[in-house]
């Protein structure tokens, strides 16, 4: 008895799509830039000094309106302008690696800045899972005017921001706070760090995880847990292909050779009547095809680098299997 | 105090015990709160901050705290892309 089994696999995937958002690039100097962005930053007295010259400025708006938070002595400051009618991307959406318990303050002295935020699920701050807001959109946006004070723990909230089209100049002021008990200050015993790391990575369109590109990967690549798996399933494939291709080169000129075999014969006039191609659906009525299919949807959350990503992905897969017996 | 621009988080802020109270519990809740201190008038004018800025810059030691987040790449760059700001402001 001789027995040929024909498989014939077909899947179905998402293409993974990948834009980088880098937000900022170089802009000629010939003239005044119709949009630029700055930010430098002060630690202890550096910082005190350039509060100090603040004083025309409304002192409410550089005090923390809080009680028991105390300031670790870093102030940030970001200024630029945008003539433009179009927005200007500020920063790129990140978390910052603050000490835990540290928030900063961010004052708006003057001109405009929009916030777009969503929760880092990962983050200390947030004691359980459930405490996590749970947002009507994928992000809420707040738009920070003259006057405005934003109090964020930017370690609990991913962050993006930027310029409105036409705002002219803008210019904030932020203060990381820390907070501190009292018996914590009458002892000395909290040394206040306030070390803040900013990761300027590419936002995953599909995700919107941001993530620094795989090692060895070309600059764009998206480092996602959900492209990754989208790219591994594209080289499986391609990897199946060549393989049913090899073999189907191998069947016909093994065919080619053995004509006089039954088996063979039978197979030869398979080929005669139909190319065997991966996209072939098979319609044959004397051959016993069966057919299989799974759907596999995968649930699955990581959590690396202090981003928690929830994904779900799913897997089509059809399997003929034709046998001649 | 009442809801502002974004319908999260966001408060006309007043100098009170409740609303600093309150927003004590927002704060704990989202850690997030965006309050609105908003006069009719902001003193000084944007000029003047502008200026403010830039003398603090211009005198200041403060080329070992820049951060390279910058579209003008360096400080001597920030402050003339700053000065000509102040300028069209001024002109405008």
């Amino acid at each position: 008895m001789h027995a040929i089994i024909i498989v014939l696999s077909y899947q179905s995937y998402r293409i993974d799509r990948v834009t980088s958002s880098l937000a900022l690039s170089w802009h000629s100097f010939n003239t005044f830039p119709k949009e630029w962005y700055s930010s430098f930053v002060l630690e202890k007295d550096a910082a005190t000094d350039f509060l100090s010259s603040m004083s025309s400025v409304d002192p409410d708006l550089l005090r923390i309106p809080l009680k028991d938070w105390h300031p670790t002595g870093t102030v940030w400051s970001f200024f630029g302008s945008n003539a433009e009618s179009r927005p200007m991307a500020g920063k790129p959406e990140h978390v910052d690696q603050l000490r835990p318990g540290v928030i900063t303050m961010h004052s708006q002295i003057c001109g405009r800045k929009l916030w777009m935020l969503r929760p880092n699920a990962g983050a200390e701050s947030w004691d359980k899972v459930m405490n996590v807001p749970m947002l009507s959109s994928e992000r809420i946006e707040i738009a920070c005017g003259e006057g405005d004070q934003l109090l964020i723990d930017t370690a609990a909230w991913y962050h993006a921001t930027n310029i409105p089209g036409g705002t002219g100049f803008t210019w904030s002021i932020a203060q990381d706070f820390s907070h501190q008990n009292e018996a914590d200050k009458e002892e000395g015993t909290v040394q206040i760090e306030s070390v803040q790391l900013r990761i300027s990575q590419q936002l995953c369109q599909l995700c919107l995880t941001p993530t620094n590109p795989p090692a060895g990967s070309p600059p764009g690549t998206c480092g996602c847990w959900c492209c990754g798996q989208e790219r591994l399933k594209i080289t499986l494939w391609r990897s199946f292909r060549l393989s049913s291709l090899l073999t189907q080169r191998f069947l016909k000129r093994n065919l080619a050779m053995q004509g006089t075999n039954p088996v063979h014969e039978a197979m030869r006039q398979f080929w005669q009547r139909r190319r065997l191609a991966i996209c072939d659906e098979p319609k044959i009525k004397e051959a016993r095809w069966i057919r299989f299919v799974l759907d596999v949807r995968v649930f699955s959350s990581t959590f690396k680098n202090g981003f928690l990503s929830q994904h779900s992905l799913a897997l089509h897969v059809e399997t003929y299997i034709y046998i001649i017996i | 105090m009442h809801g502002a621009s974004c319908g999260f988080p966001s408060v006309q802020w007043e100098d009170s015990d409740s609303c600093r109270q309150q927003c004590q519990e927002i704060f704990q809740r989202y850690r997030l709160i965006h309050l609105r201190l908003q006069r009719p008038k902001m003193e000084p004018s944007t000029q003047r901050r502008q200026s403010l800025l830039l003398d603090f810059v211009s005198q200041s030691n403060i080329s070992d705290h820049w951060t390279m987040e910058s579209t003008t790449g360096s400080l001597e760059l920030a402050k003339v892309a700053l000065a000509g700001a102040q300028t069209e402001d001024g002109e405008n």
